[in-house]
């Protein structure tokens, strides 16, 4: 019973915090008290929640991408660019293929020229960044309005991205689970001398991962485009953050091994919940900002915190044992 | 009076005794070696003395007074300082920062260069060596590196100095730089002492030598009083018969063959053939190279020549996932860090080699996974309580037990297995010596590479011994035994005519 309720707090305590803290917003705002609010959530979660799937396999790998801000930035500006020559299709497929080129970049700078991924992915972060600048020195507008339909219609009451998240989460999901890409890159951020050993090719897997990471970007790009209505260089400033928090809050181990695209999405919907309650309670940007910074570093302390709740309750627990038994010898005496 | 004495120390680590109830002592001046087979203590005991680890129980006494050692500062205080086997430099800083670099000479808070210099120079003068106080460490030698530690540890005026396996990275020439050194150092009243695995230099050095055997303490005697065979004979001396004895079965014809395999600085012209249902051994001493062998086979170096030949083929060696495609399996020594993948479920480790042959359109078959779990888990008892268990909850022979699944479900032909049952209890010991009999009948060449002799000869139909990188020894069953391999894992004597059965 004891160790059933340690595995559920390890991998599903978000979705406990998700549901408290959705119960105490419908408790105190009435803003909380309709659908819509809900529907809002989850449409911004769907953006980290999409980008995550990505960022899940590079932290179980054990590494970092600093740089998927700047790929967002980069696929939305040449996006905008593309809708009005040639249609909502085809740009869509090109900017997926765009993003599992800049992903595909990132791999080979990490597995081959043996980068370590932090400073590699810092790179591409300005790199990336200054290419949408080339690309798009001014905000560019969106016109095509099927296009902007994408984002903001509903299917049986659900936002079009949020059922994309789900798409997306279930296909990583399978990948990770079900795959030897998904096998292998457990396999990798546990050991890399026992996935080698076991023959694992590292940079084949390293690469494929950042083309992962590459398509799922592109497609949380396209999907924020849509909802924006445009493009700029400068957006997105800090959404590698965000995603790296939901994957963390999500309890994938920074260290690499485990984790799940589940519980990333579910701490994507919680890091959204928080926006949105801290803009229903007319907390000002600043200190939503320090708010921000505070849950990223609870998420990235978790694990510390998590074994230093271990500890106390072993010592505890060994500390009551002793006095039992010394409450035992002395009734025995 | 003993400069050094070790009253009762003991001391374990999950699951082994490392050190039990060892007492010795230690004369002033005099060269002393603490010899012994792989896993006897030695190490142990004097990472103890040097503060790194401490015992669980016991007294040393330093001068007659008693000491609390707990930490590598105590010890350089009581006077004792530790060269280890690991060099502990730092490349990227000069020979007088190293030597400095626990207490630098300062004025104020800036470093004075000068003096450092002049006093490192001080040092490397009466050491007799051919540095300067501003060569990078990095760019010097090993020899010049672990002249280096020397001097570092004669810079903390220690009387008491320890060398574990100062040899083990030197050439012939590079020795005799070192002997020089010891025999200046004791002429100077420093008490030293030795440990080694090479007989010849304790022969040469040392004065006295004591002898551990499986962590407890064996005898102390004078070198000039011993002979080599007797030194063999008190480092092994050991009951045979408590352990597992193989029946005997039929060979088969030749699998694998090496020849000529070399790796510079590692091994060097290697040529062995093992034949379907043969088990062989491969032993030697730490560091002899024995690992690397295996690991060239498999893949995991890269040979510089020499050539692999399994079935009548000759293997391309581009590494592991084309040795796995060419029927070769492998069981690491390293099962914690290198074998298994902790955080992963006891399925997924099983099937790791494997996931293409049980996939279907690139989707893993849940139904053929499940399949060869079940099927692993009867043919060779394994315990847990589910499929989707983290592999680093099962103890150490389960987790063996995998790995050696692993191997297996890859159809391998030869199975390579370093120390099989490292840290695995007494009872999946003998499980896994069954198994690997089992799998020695059924038609597989089985080399193992084990560190623990009387596992070697009980379980194996012929073993090979190499020393410094070459094969000393190719012993039949008959001529197994421990004393003769000792010798020739020690150079003492080469015997290279045993036939497999």
């Amino acid at each position: 019973m004891k160790k059933k309720l340690q595995i559920n707090f390890g991998e599903l305590g978000i979705l406990y915090a998700l549901l408290i803290f959705w119960l105490i917003l419908i408790a105190f705002s009435p803003n909380f008290r309709n659908i819509s609010a809900f529907q809002n959530i989850v449409r911004e979660a769907s953006f980290t929640g999409i980008c995550g799937v990505g960022m899940t396999f590079v932290i179980i790998s054990g590494d970092l991408d600093l740089s998927v801000a700047s790929q967002v930035a980069l696929c939305s500006c040449v996006l905008t660019l593309l809708l009005p020559k040639m249609g909502v299709f085809p740009s869509v497929i090109l900017i997926l293929l765009l993003g599992a080129v800049l992903g595909t970049f990132n791999g080979v700078l990490i597995a081959k020229m043996k980068i370590p991924a932090f400073i590699a992915t810092l790179a591409m972060m300005f790199g990336y960044r200054a290419l949408a600048q080339i690309v798009n020195a001014t905000p560019v507008v969106v016109e095509n309005r099927l296009f902007k339909l994408m984002s903001t219609s509903y299917l049986a009451g659900i936002p079009v991205p949020f059922i994309v998240m789900i798409i997306c989460g279930v296909i990583g999901t399978v990948i990770l689970r079900k795959t030897a890409l998904g096998r292998h890159t457990l396999a990798i951020g546990n050991s890399h001398e026992a996935a080698r050993i076991a023959g694992i090719s590292i940079p084949r897997t390293q690469i494929l991962i950042y083309l992962m990471v590459g398509l799922f970007t592109a497609a949380a790009s396209i999907m924020i485009t849509s909802y924006l209505g445009s493009s700029n260089y400068g957006m997105k400033d800090g959404f590698e953050f965000t995603v790296i928090s939901a994957v963390v809050l999500g309890g994938t181990a920074l260290v690499g091994g485990k984790g799940s695209i589940f519980t990333t999405a579910v701490a994507a919907i919680f890091l959204a919940t928080i926006k949105s309650g801290m803009d229903a309670f007319q907390i000002q940007s600043y200190m939503q900002r320090i708010i921000e910074g505070v849950i990223l570093i609870f998420a990235f302390s978790i694990n510390g915190i998590r074994a230093y709740v271990n500890d106390f309750l072993v010592k505890s627990r060994s500390r009551r044992e002793l006095d039992e038994r010394r409450r035992g010898s002395a009734a025995g005496a | 009076m003993a400069i050094i004495e070790i009253r009762n120390i003991s001391k374990s680590f999950p699951g082994v005794k490392a050190l039990s109830d060892v007492s010795l002592s230690i004369e002033e001046g005099e060269v002393h070696a603490i010899v012994g087979e792989n896993g006897a203590g030695k190490s142990t005991l004097m990472k103890i003395l040097g503060g790194m680890y401490q015992a669980d129980s016991g007294e040393i006494f330093i001068r007659g007074e008693k000491q609390e050692i707990h930490s590598i500062q105590d010890a350089m205080k009581a006077g004792v300082s530790v060269i280890y086997q690991e060099l502990n430099l730092m490349p990227e800083l000069t020979v007088a920062e190293n030597i400095f670099a626990s207490g630098l000479p300062v004025h104020g808070v800036v470093l004075d260069i000068r003096t450092m210099n002049a006093r490192a120079q001080e040092l490397i003068d009466s050491m007799n060596l051919s540095l300067k106080p501003t060569d990078m460490v990095g760019m010097l030698s090993v020899s010049q590196q672990q002249m280096v530690e020397i001097a570092k540890a004669i810079s903390h005026e220690s009387d008491i100095i320890i060398m574990d396996e100062p040899t083990g990275a030197l050439n012939n020439q590079e020795v005799d730089v070192l002997y020089a050194l010891i025999r200046r150092l004791k002429e100077s009243g420093k008490t030293i002492l030795y440990i080694s695995h090479r007989l010849k230099e304790i022969f040469d050095l040392t004065d006295r030598v004591s002898i551990l055997r499986d962590g407890q303490y064996v005898a102390t005697k004078r070198t000039e009083e011993l002979t080599h065979n007797d030194l063999v004979k008190l480092m092994v001396g050991r009951e045979v018969d408590q352990y597992y004895k193989s029946s005997g079965h039929a060979l088969g014809e030749t699998v694998l063959e090496v020849k000529n395999l070399t790796r510079a600085g590692m091994f060097e012209d290697v040529s062995f053939s093992v034949r379907s249902g043969e088990l062989l051994g491969v032993a030697g001493l730490m560091g002899c190279g024995r690992e690397e062998i295996v690991k060239a086979i498999y893949g995991l170096i890269r040979p510089d020549g020499g050539t692999v030949t399994l079935g009548g083929r000759q293997l391309q060696m581009k590494g592991p996932l084309q040795a796995i495609r060419d029927g070769i399996g492998f069981v690491t020594e390293d099962r914690k860090s290198a074998g298994i993948f902790a955080l992963m479920t006891v399925r997924e480790n099983l099937t790791m080699n494997i996931l293409r042959s049980i996939s279907r359109f690139g989707l893993i078959s849940d139904a053929k996974e499940q399949e060869l779990l079940e099927n692993y888990k009867k043919r060779m008892n394994m315990k847990f309580s589910s499929p989707a268990q983290r592999i680093v909850n099962l103890s150490g022979g389960n987790q063996q037990k995998f790995l050696l699944a692993r191997a297996l479900a890859s159809d391998c032909k030869v199975l390579i297995m370093l120390e099989p049952t490292r840290g695995i209890d007494v009872g999946a010991k003998a499980e896994i010596y069954e198994l690997l009999e089992e799998l020695a009948k059924s038609g597989l060449a089985i080399i193992v590479v084990s560190s623990e002799l009387p596992e070697i000869i009980s379980i194996c139909h012929r073993t090979l011994v190499v020393f410094q990188g070459r094969i000393t020894g190719n012993l039949s069953k008959t001529e197994m035994d421990e004393v003769t391999i000792m010798e020739c894992a020690t150079g003492t004597s080469e015997r290279l005519d045993g036939d497999s059965i």
